[in-house]
């Protein structure tokens, strides 16, 4: 399995209608200044890679970047830390992100079972993931009211007052089944978090792990 | 059909019968010797001229009638063998008891299961098992177990299937003690080529099954067990529990969405997805399946309760909360005859506190059928208290199986009681289709199985 670089995830995603924080991946000192500025400020930085699964673990992350000084620093940091640790082949870049406020984060993901076939995942997200363990699995394909019935498992149901944000949640996850089942050659597809607030559901982070090289 | 041979056959032979009380095989030819079982029964044993008052044969072949069903007792060693002459006697269903196949850590177990399919297939053999205490059809008055006691079972419309024996025998003696009545109960040991859907295609069809049970652990083919019991559920309700919660997920491959928790939360999400009401463990399985073989689902979820005493009123109360029930709000009808028919000093909403009236049998059942009448109420709970002051109390019977029958709302009681008290008003209450439990959680979430049941129906359709 291999794990897509990040702007071919981006557009799979694009392409099944599920939206994305808004960010751009750059290369250089200049560019990042550039996205920030047009993204507005506070922004997100995130060394992505072809290799890097777990961004937090090795430090790749960082949040809440206020002005030009900050981002100058942070994106001197984390190219370092791509030159040191990635490998000469290894496509990497640096996610500049919007930083988005969100009232819950939610985890969805699909993947193949080798007996169960294709299922579907559902979550609280956060560090509530781990305390709470709260998640529902379905088969794939299944029907709107499995959807309904993990977002209730799962207390988001509960923790999600707005019907348009739970319309929206809801439509997510139907996509991102769409999406799972019309791709065969998707192993597994990690949508973590999914920031759900005022701007709607957006998924800040993805992973789309492929059984070509 | 098939299974019909193995749940009603008219001729069985047990192969490898012993006389010793210390071997399997005597205890399987007890079992069918005192089950009561219409049909013949034929005994191989080339070393004996009678086992247990049966005459012996030396071998399949000098038996000059048909067989319908094969027990084999004998190790597993010797059984490809005799599948072979069970192929040329032409006897199409066997029951394997013996163990020592891919379940053991024989050298050869896992060959000669394979072998055991193998021959099977070529013969045209079904075959329960191996590694299996066997089954029991009490509708067909058929013990082919090697437990004599699962006779003692009362007849009802609750059909298992389990993966383990053992859980089977911890059933027989809760349903025993709860007077809870069986069907038809199968070990489905080591699954060669009888699986849960094989089975549950069979029991979909089954008149005197009315729900059925699996115990399950794990199968290789998840789907084909969703889908049979999908279609099984347009005929009657299956609970299941699924074992192996404590699994512990992969650690390393934590951050991984679809491993953070192991495949048992994989299981309980198809289940539900494909009809079937998940059970917390096997006692509550039986439990919920009984009620749902007894009574009709429930429409909505507003629930009345009736108590004896207070005390227990209220933790049904925490536990119809707990179980997403609401407490029904009696209709204005209801409560003002509830007013005139109870004193002042007692609880007359709901939760009915019988208290004060419980010496009053009359009373206590015209309480007891206005709350079964009010519109408001889906469903109902009894709770009664044996009380030890001699003939202070009597249950009011009449009351409850009138309402029952006139309403014929969904309803459970909870009642425990010293053994041999109240044995004839249980029998009668049983009889009206009343589930009787000795815990109240289990009261409680016999009736979310029929509420759930009710949700599944809609949702298929059914």
């Amino acid at each position: 399995m291999s794990l897509l670089f990040y702007p071919e995830a981006e557009n799979l995603l694009k392409e099944a209608n599920i939206a994305l924080v808004p960010g751009r991946l750059v290369t250089s000192e200049k560019e990042a200044l550039e996205a920030a500025e047009e993204l507005g400020f506070p922004v997100v930085l995130k060394l992505v890679s072809t290799r890097i699964v777990h961004k937090n673990q090795i430090g790749g992350v960082r949040l809440n970047i206020v002005n030009q000084r900050e981002l100058r620093e942070a994106y001197g940091d984390l190219s370092n830390k791509a030159k040191n640790t990635c490998h000469q082949k290894e496509k990497w870049g640096i996610l500049v992100q919007k930083m988005i406020s969100e009232e819950l984060e939610v985890i969805a993901g699909a993947y193949r079972d080798k007996s169960f076939g294709p299922i579907l995942m559902v979550g609280l997200g956060g560090i509530w993931v781990e305390i709470l363990k709260k998640i529902s699995f379905r088969l794939l394909p299944l029907e709107v009211e499995d959807i309904k019935e993990t977002l209730k498992e799962t207390k988001i149901d509960q923790l999600l007052k707005d019907p348009y944000l739970k319309e929206d949640l809801f439509h997510l996850i139907l996509n991102l089944s769409s999406l799972f089942l019309s791709k065969p050659e998707i192993k597994e597809i990690d949508l973590n978090p999914i920031l759900i607030g005022k701007a709607g559901c957006l998924v800040a982070d993805v992973k789309i792990f492929t059984s070509c090289v | 059909m098939i299974w019909d041979h193995f749940f009603y056959p008219q001729r069985v032979v047990i192969i490898g019968v012993s006389s010793s009380s210390k071997k399997m095989g005597y205890h399987v030819l007890k079992s069918l010797k005192e089950c009561g079982f219409k049909g013949k029964v034929f005994v191989v044993n080339p070393k004996h001229e009678e086992v247990l008052g049966v005459k012996a044969y030396p071998s399949l072949e000098a038996i000059s009638e048909p067989i319908d069903l094969a027990i084999l007792v004998i190790p597993s060693k010797e059984v490809i063998e005799v599948l072979r002459e069970c192929g040329k006697k032409r006897v199409k269903c066997v029951l394997v008891i013996s163990s020592g196949f891919s379940e053991s850590d024989l050298f050869e177990g896992e060959e000669l299961q394979r072998n055991l399919k193998k021959v099977a297939e070529e013969e045209g053999i079904r075959i329960i098992g191996p590694n299996t205490f066997g089954f029991v059809n009490l509708d067909g008055d058929l013990n082919a177990s090697f437990t004599p006691s699962f006779s003692l079972l009362k007849k009802g419309g609750v059909s298992l299937l389990s993966q383990s024996g053992g859980i089977c025998h911890l059933i027989l003696a809760y349903a025993i003690r709860e007077n809870i009545g069986l069907n038809k109960i199968v070990g489905l040991g080591n699954r060669v080529n009888t699986d849960f859907w094989d089975l549950l295609s069979y029991l979909n069809r089954d008149e005197s099954t009315k729900s059925i049970a699996l115990y399950l652990e794990g199968v290789e083919e998840p789907r084909r067990l969703l889908e049979a019991i999908k279609d099984t559920i347009k005929f009657k309700p299956i609970v299941v529990h699924k074992a192996g919660k404590s699994q512990k997920a992969d650690k390393a491959a934590k951050s991984h969405t679809g491993s953070l928790a192991g495949p048992y939360k994989v299981y309980q999400g198809a289940l539900k997805q494909y009809g079937a009401i998940l059970a917390k463990d096997p006692l509550e399985l039986i439990a919920m399946a009984e009620t749902l073989s007894l009574q009709s689902p429930l429409r909505g979820n507003r629930i009345g309760v009736i108590s004896l005493v207070a005390g227990l009123g209220m933790v049904i109360l925490d536990l119809l909360e707990e179980n997403g029930f609401e407490v029904a709000n009696f209709s204005e009808l209801t409560q003002k005859r509830l007013f005139e028919l109870m004193p002042p000093y007692t609880i007359r909403t709901n939760p009915v506190d019988l208290g004060y009236i419980a010496n009053n049998k009359e009373l206590c059942g015209e309480v007891i059928k206005t709350v079964f009448e009010d519109e408001n109420v889906d469903g109902v709970i009894l709770s009664y208290i044996y009380s030890w002051s001699e003939d202070f109390l009597e249950l009011p019977v009449e009351a409850i199986c009138e309402a029952i029958s006139k309403t014929k709302k969904p309803s459970v009681m909870c009642l425990d009681t010293p053994p041999g008290i109240w044995e004839e008003e249980r029998r009668r209450l049983k009889e009206a289709g009343l589930p009787i439990f000795t815990r109240p959680d289990f009261a409680v979430r016999a009736l979310l199985g029929l509420w759930q049941y009710g949700r599944i129906r809609e949702r298929f359709k059914v």
